[in-house]
């Protein structure tokens, strides 16, 4: 299955041509969105101001280095402060080197927001003048990396949406592609399916593991077990076992074996099912995705969402007709007909398949039509955070209120 | 061009994705069968699966029409089945695993009969897991 994109001096293909605007701090945001409203570029807001330990630092400045070097972006302009945490330089120097332009400004040695912006306008015409229009090469399907998410879930989600998904995953790494799963905590109690999908001994071991500092994650960050356990609702809901909730979950990667497992924002370097270390919330786990180099996202919804993202186009999947008329606005694909008997779970994934080509080809999703676009990374302070309260709460310990 | 006419294009195109769903009726809700069918539907997943989720109460005795996965055989409940719970799509041994997925769910705790409800009286998970901390 072949698609028109653009080929990147690294060798990949994206099938969008973005010139990207990347705030190093939330203090610059506006000055961003300013450029990026009167240049038609795109930006994100940054979420948090200067981080706290060098974890989080490293997973922020990845994040931004992920969404620069993506396919989907032809162009970059650095927007710094200039006192941030994040290091606007090691960001500016890391996308570089894919061979694309990248500008570096900095609010603080530019005369403030207002001639910052007027220059970066500027800079960022000058490299639009350089962007082509149009497609430049065609890619093939097994060069796509397709991220797999949901979000507002249902009781039809695990039936009808993530389902329709899996047959997609299956057309899609059959022809060669990768599929991009994530969300975890949802994998808590599956081990035994998942140790089975496992490629090689290796694999099995390593999403053990990750699946178990979840589960210690949990353990020490909530008190309700129902994240974990079948919980009594659950159950009155109709699932039987922690096995059938987890597959209505991870049944969007489909049906073929986990070739590999990635950190958050890591791109995948094998083709095939990936799994990635990414928080639950789902904003921040799409985020994770695309800066990893998903080009796609197919998002699964039960009660609807209208969430996207400024590089890359999100499929909004509904399990249900009625969501599809009720946010009709931020939906994209239906798969309620499987519930009416109508289409079989197969239809519905070829369908979803062709809209991705079309999507590749440059067709807009709903989100990027009504220009929606949300950023999140996560804050890996709070699970410590977290942790220090539970052991100061265990030792009784009120050495700071004397 | 003008906006409002662009945006008809789109609403159009969008329509044409999704076999019109919005201009089939919404007034009618959720569930859009023939009125003069008596079937209820449940959601076969894989090929190989041995149950199917119903997806509006099954009493006993109701025709339900699998569906999801093309063969869209008409089974008969025999026990009721709640709103979100599995039939049994044929009959099955004590101990024998139970699919949905295409995967292991379960075992089952006994014989279950084709077009029984199979939930926690009849399937169990393969072992109880404790938290990490317990």
């Amino acid at each position: 299955m072949k698609f028109k994109g653009y080929r990147r001096s690294d060798g990949s293909i994206g099938i969008r041509n973005h010139l990207l605007i990347i705030p190093t701090v939330s203090c610059v945001n506006r000055v961003a969105m300013d450029i990026s409203n009167k240049t038609g570029a795109v930006t994100f807001l940054h979420p948090y101001g200067c981080t706290f330990d060098f974890d989080e630092n490293t997973t922020t400045e990845d994040a931004f280095i992920g969404h620069g070097v993506h396919p989907n972006v032809g162009a970059v302009l650095v927007l710094s402060l200039g006192c941030e945490t994040a290091s606007a330089s090691r960001i500016a120097d890391a996308i570089r080197k894919t061979g694309k332009p990248v500008e570096l400004l900095i609010v603080q040695k530019s005369g403030g927001s207002r001639q910052s912006g007027t220059e970066g306008i500027e800079r960022v015409r000058a490299m639009q003048a350089g962007l082509a229009t149009e497609p430049t090469d065609e890619g093939d399907i097994s060069e796509l990396i397709i991220a797999l998410e949901c979000g507002s879930s249902d009781a039809f989600s695990g039936l009808t949406a993530n389902p329709a998904v899996g047959e997609a995953a299956d057309i899609i790494v059959e022809a060669g592609g990768t599929v991009v799963l994530s969300e975890i905590t949802e994998m808590v109690g599956a081990e035994r399916v998942l140790w089975r999908r496992g490629q090689t001994q290796k694999i099995k071991e390593d999403l053990m593991h990750l699946i178990k500092k979840y589960e210690i994650e949990l353990s020490v960050t909530t008190t309700d077990d129902s994240g974990v356990f079948i919980s009594p609702g659950n159950i009155e809901g109709g699932l039987t076992t922690i096995e059938e909730k987890s597959l209505g979950c991870i049944y969007k990667a489909g049906t073929h074996p986990i070739v590999q497992i990635v950190n958050y924002g890591e791109k995948p370097t094998e083709k095939g099912v990936v799994i990635m270390d990414t928080p639950g919330f789902d904003i921040a786990s799409v985020t994770g995705k695309i800066a990893g180099g998903a080009h796609l996202v197919f998002f699964t919804t039960g009660k609807g969402t209208p969430t996207g993202s400024c590089i890359a186009p999100v499929v909004k999947v509904s399990s249900n007709n009625q969501t599809y008329r009720s946010m009709f606005d931020d939906i994209d694909i239906s798969a309620g007909d499987v519930l009416e008997g109508t289409k079989t779970l197969k239809e519905v994934g070829q369908e979803l398949v062709s809209l991705l080509m079309k999507m590749a080809n440059g067709e807009r999703a709903k989100g990027e039509y009504y220009n929606i676009q949300e950023f999140a990374i996560p804050n890996v302070s709070v699970v410590k955070k977290e942790v220090l309260h539970q052991k100061m709460a265990e030792l009784n310990d009120f050495r700071f209120a004397r | 061009m003008n906006k409002d006419s662009e945006k008809d294009t789109v609403f159009d195109h969008w329509e044409a994705r999704n076999s019109g769903i919005m201009s089939k009726g919404a007034e009618q809700g959720h569930f859009e069968k023939n009125n003069t069918t008596e079937y209820k539907i449940a959601i076969q997943v894989r090929d190989t699966d041995q149950v199917a989720t119903a997806t509006e109460a099954i009493a006993a005795g109701e025709a339900v029409l699998i569906t999801g996965t093309g063969s869209s055989p008409l089974i008969h409940a025999v026990t009721d089945i709640p709103r979100g719970h599995k039939i049994a799509l044929r009959s099955i041994a004590l101990d024998e695993e139970i699919i949905k997925y295409g995967e292991v769910i379960g075992l089952a705790l006994t014989d279950i009969e084709a077009g029984a409800h199979v939930h926690i009286h009849n399937c169990r998970g393969h072992k109880a897991r404790r938290f990490s901390n317990h």
